[in-house]
């Protein structure tokens, strides 16, 4: 049994993902941690971190890796400020929903 | 499929998009796949899915229309007409939101249990109003505002447990053969508010609806009763519970494993209903008529006003225990505060502030 995930909790979820690395994350370890807890496809990750780069929510460099070199999103004072945003409503939200389950045994 | 196909017919399938875009796309992958490292390729290509779902996950995203993100469409207001079968594990089967905000919940008013009559109340003592905490004002849904909508669950998805948690109306169920599907039951809401019923299905035959009044709101006085209309087989449920919270509750003649009524402000009438293993009933502002009743094993009425039930034979051929500040009248007979007897046909505890009724019309000249 699962929830679906809409566009906005997994644009949150990819922030604070993001978010935890002050110094820039790569695509596949954010895939990974999402991955890790939510069963989720892994090709979802994508459409994901370029709209929010789009969005300016997160910005990327490239730095080099193993003689490559390998592309790095971080999080944007923007985008920091999106996340709390998130988290707000999100508890906003758990809360009602969870006044459907108050009387659940 | 190795890295360079994968690529390449992903590349392909990017064709529509803008070079800029492709090319974006097609690094983010290379850089993954080469981030899982050759040992891990090939268990990554496979993660991703086909070229085509990848490719199709960008698309979508690209195309205005593509976002699942977008709030819900706008629906249509008043009339809302859905079948559902699948498997989905919850569905919010109806997001009309009014352009109202929110405030602190609705909350039930209590009965007015120290005016009531503890003898037997008119019928409109066991209506109910809703009203809110003192500092907030509440938004009031016009009469006209109020919607029907139809949903229909397949039997097998609610042929082990079905159950329905409202905090607002009431809820009657219909076993007319006439009017049923042997494939659904039928759930005709009538002047309820267009907010989400949640539905939730389990893969087991449990099916839970829950309506909830949005926060804040309450229902002009002069709406017309919301009522939650339930056509069902008369024998397509094992298990039925029931909590509503200002609603009463209707039951045409059925067979069940296990009922459970839970009814705030509400009351409950029934006929024909045969209940095999377990029946409990709490009625805190409310009273108790069931036309004709079969248990076999325990049943457990509690009702603040009245308890009027026609058993299945004598009572005196069940373990009663039917304890009331009032009088439990038995055919003609009448016992002060309490009754008791011990039977082989099953248990019956009933509780009353007021009259306890058993099998007194059987009893009354015909």
């Amino acid at each position: 049994m699962s929830f679906p995930i809409s566009a906005a909790l997994l644009d949150a979820i990819v922030l604070s993902v993001v978010a935890q690395e002050p110094e820039g994350t790569y695509g596949y370890k954010i895939t990974q941690q999402v991955t890790h807890t939510l069963e989720l496809s892994e090709s979802t990750l994508y459409p994901v971190l370029r709209r929010l780069q789009k969005d300016q929510l997160l910005t990327v460099y490239d730095a080099p890796f193993n003689g490559r070199n390998r592309r790095y999103y971080q999080i944007t004072s923007a985008g920091r400020e999106q996340l709390a945003a998130y988290a707000q409503e999100w508890s906003r939200y758990r809360s009602s929903i969870d006044t459907f389950f108050r009387e659940v045994e | 499929m190795t890295r360079t196909a994968f690529l390449a017919a992903l590349e392909q399938l990017l064709a529509p998009l803008p070079e800029s875009e492709r090319k974006d796309a097609l690094s983010y992958y290379e850089d993954y796949l080469d981030a899982a490292g050759p040992e891990n390729e090939a268990r990554a290509i496979a993660e991703l899915g086909s070229p085509e779902e990848v490719a199709r996950k960008i698309l979508d995203e690209q195309s205005p229309q593509g976002a699942s993100a977008a709030p819900a469409s706008p629906a249509p207001r008043s009339r809302w007409r859905m079948v559902l079968g699948g498997g989905l594990a919850v569905l919010v089967l109806a997001c009309f939101f009014f352009q109202h905000s929110k405030a602190t919940p609705v909350q039930p008013v209590e009965p007015a249990s120290s005016a009531a009559d503890s003898s037997s109340v008119p019928e409109e003592a066991s209506s109910s109003y809703l009203a809110v905490l003192a500092d907030t004002v509440p938004l009031t849904i016009p009469a006209d505002d109020l919607g029907e909508s139809t949903l229909q669950i397949p039997l097998e998805k609610l042929d082990q447990e079905l159950k329905l948690s409202l905090n607002y109306g009431s809820v009657t169920f219909v076993t007319d053969p006439s009017l049923t599907s042997d494939k659904y039951a039928t759930f005709q809401f009538d002047n309820f508010p267009h907010s989400p019923v949640l539905r939730t299905t389990g893969g087991d035959g449990r099916t839970t609806l829950t309506f909830e009044m949005p926060e804040n709101w309450q229902v002009a006085e002069d709406a017309p009763e919301a009522m939650l209309t339930v056509t069902i087989p008369a024998d397509a449920l094992t298990r039925l519970l029931i909590s509503l919270e200002t609603g009463d509750v209707r039951l045409a003649p059925m067979q069940l494993k296990t009922l459970t009524v839970a009814l705030t402000n509400g009351s409950l009438r029934a006929e024909n209903l045969t209940v095999t293993r377990d029946l409990l009933i709490e009625l805190p502002a409310g009273k108790c008529m069931i036309d004709h009743l079969s248990i076999a094993e325990y049943a457990s009425i509690a009702a603040t006003y009245c308890i009027r039930l026609h058993l299945d034979g004598d009572p005196a051929d069940y373990t009663t225990d039917a304890r009331t500040d009032d009088v439990v009248r038995i055919g003609n007979k009448e016992y002060d505060k309490r009754y008791t007897s011990s039977g082989s046909n099953g248990t019956l505890n009933l509780y009353a502030k007021g009259l306890i009724y058993l099998n007194v019309d059987e009893q009354r000249p015909a």
